[in-house]
């Protein structure tokens, strides 16, 4: 499989991982959803341990995977540290969890689960940031995936919260999977907004119109990162942008949402099914759009 | 700390690929890679809205620049990609996961993953030839006489290239023998030396694009 491939899968799961704790963590600081503490915590933890198997399938020497914790300024050296700190973060929720009888678990393990999924998400951007390159050395990368982990987490909590039947976790879910896709959008828009304004800022740095000499004749110009914006925006990938990316990955969980608001007012633990059912189809648009998006970023970066 | 670097004349380099056969040949390069590709720029109207054969053009050997601030070497999460005292940015192939963050973070695109191995490529400068007094085959082979090898720290009226000998000799006699790049190409000044783009890399190579000779005027740098 295509390394790019790897990568893309990488950070869809790992953001999924870093929105299932992140929220959980939120849950056990603000509106104890003691009965989802064990099930986010391995849900979490596997995905995160999924998400840096996918890394390592990705390299061309795996086995030499602990070789890549020992360069402190590299972001995949961050990203690497990210994971463990997460796992380890997992492991506390599901130990301290496993020592009270409701599940319940202290609120200092609740803030460090928001750090760990906060740090996990900004290490791995980290890692894909590149700074001698026009478009990619933007941190707004980072707004990108913390909308998506959100959007991932909220759709997640609801799903887990009416399974588990914890009405917490529930009205919780149903409260702010609208407002996650709206952040999830504007998380896109910032990055395209500063991909847009640093590539434009660096074609005009630049005038290359490089081909190789061996292909003296039709030899293909370099695609500047302008005309890539505009192939991802209106050009061979806009399907896949416009109706993956942005109607499947954000419009579709936005109406999940409202309509999780309209159908699930009154007692949420009655209407679980529904809500199940809208915060499933919110969390499968969501990947799947997250999905064409990073087929897009293949192409931005 | 040196900063060894390469000087190429692109009023003189012909793109004959010499130096791309030349690098092949002496690092066993795998088929489809690359350590040096020679580059075409061009052909572009000389003035907006100009007609053919009123156009600009001229090759480009790329390869590693051994940046200054080398970001490959910032992003490898192993510390294979290291910055050696003599300026040049060496792979340790030994220590590299082929993760490819280097490959990704090189804005010129010369670095590849060698197929066979699994692990992060590009040029070396030669340093197995270098360490022993010799030129780096791109420049050693050059066949417009265009490249130049040197230390930056020294300037650049201190890099050399390989000269035609006033006698014959022997293969090692006519290697040895070597001329200052100001002796060997055609007046210029420093506002006919360029670089590549530089994004905060620093890069250490160099290339020689006159704009006029005299009145004259020549090509212009678009690189």
């Amino acid at each position: 499989m295509n390394s790019q491939v790897y990568l893309a899968l990488y950070t869809l799961v790992t953001c999924l991982g870093a929105g299932v704790l992140g929220f959980q963590g939120a849950a056990c600081v603000r509106w104890r959803s003691e009965r989802l503490n064990k099930a986010s915590a391995i849900v979490a933890g596997a995905l995160a341990l999924a998400g840096i198997a996918l890394f390592a399938l990705r390299l061309g020497r795996p086995e030499r995977l602990f070789g890549g914790f020992a360069n402190l300024t590299s972001g995949v050296t961050l990203a690497l540290y990210g994971v463990v700190l997460f796992v380890v973060v997992c492991v506390t929720m599901l130990v301290m969890s496993s020592r009270t009888e409701d599940g319940s678990v202290p609120r200092w393990c609740g803030i460090a689960a928001i750090v760990a999924s906060v740090l996990l998400v900004a290490g791995m951007t980290c890692g894909a940031v590149l700074s001698a390159k026009p478009g990619a050395g933007l941190y707004t990368l980072m707004a990108l995936y913390l909308g998506a982990a959100l959007l991932f987490g909220s759709a997640a909590h609801l799903v887990l919260g009416a399974l588990l039947k914890d009405e917490a976790a529930c009205k919780t879910g149903r409260a702010t999977l609208a407002v996650c896709a709206v952040l999830a959008g504007v998380g896109l828009v910032a990055y395209l907004v500063w991909y847009g304004l640093d590539t434009q800022a660096a074609a005009q740095a630049t005038k290359s119109t490089y081909s190789m000499s061996t292909h003296m004749i039709g030899g293909a110009k370099q695609v500047v990162a302008t005309d890539k914006l505009a192939v991802v925006m209106s050009g061979a990938q806009a399907v896949l942008f416009w109706g993956g990316s942005v109607a499947c990955g954000i419009v579709a969980p936005l109406a999940c949402g409202v309509a999780a608001l309209v159908v699930g007012k009154g007692d949420v633990l009655e209407k679980r099914g529904v809500l199940a059912v809208l915060g499933l189809a919110a969390l499968v648009c969501a990947l799947a759009g997250g999905w064409c998006l990073r087929l897009c970023l293949a192409t931005l970066v | 700390m040196s900063q060894y670097a390469v000087v190429t004349d692109l009023n003189r380099c012909t793109g004959c690929l010499a130096c791309t056969v030349a690098c092949k040949a002496a690092n066993g390069v795998p088929v489809g890679n690359f350590w040096i590709r020679s580059m075409r720029v061009g052909p572009v109207t000389k003035e907006e809205g100009g007609q053919f054969p009123d156009v600009d053009m001229y090759f480009l050997p790329m390869q590693c620049q051994h940046c200054a601030t080398p970001e490959c070497v910032t992003v490898c999460p192993t510390g294979a990609s290291i910055k050696t005292e003599n300026g040049t940015v060496q792979i340790d192939k030994e220590q590299c996961i082929g993760c490819g963050a280097c490959l990704s973070a090189c804005p010129y695109g010369v670095r590849y993953i060698n197929e066979d191995s699994n692990v992060a490529e590009k040029c070396t400068l030669c340093s197995q030839l270098v360490e022993q007094g010799e030129l780096p085959a791109c420049v050693a082979q050059c066949g417009a006489r265009a490249r130049f090898f040197g230390d930056l720290d020294e300037g650049i009226d201190s890099f050399e290239g390989p000269w035609r000998p006033e006698a014959a000799g022997t293969y090692e006699e006519q290697q040895a023998v070597r001329v200052k790049i100001r002796d060997a190409v055609q007046p210029f000044e420093d506002d006919d030396l360029h670089q590549l783009p530089d994004t905060g890399n620093a890069p250490s190579n160099y290339y020689i694009l006159r704009h006029h000779y005299g009145d004259r005027r020549d090509r212009e740098w678009r690189s």
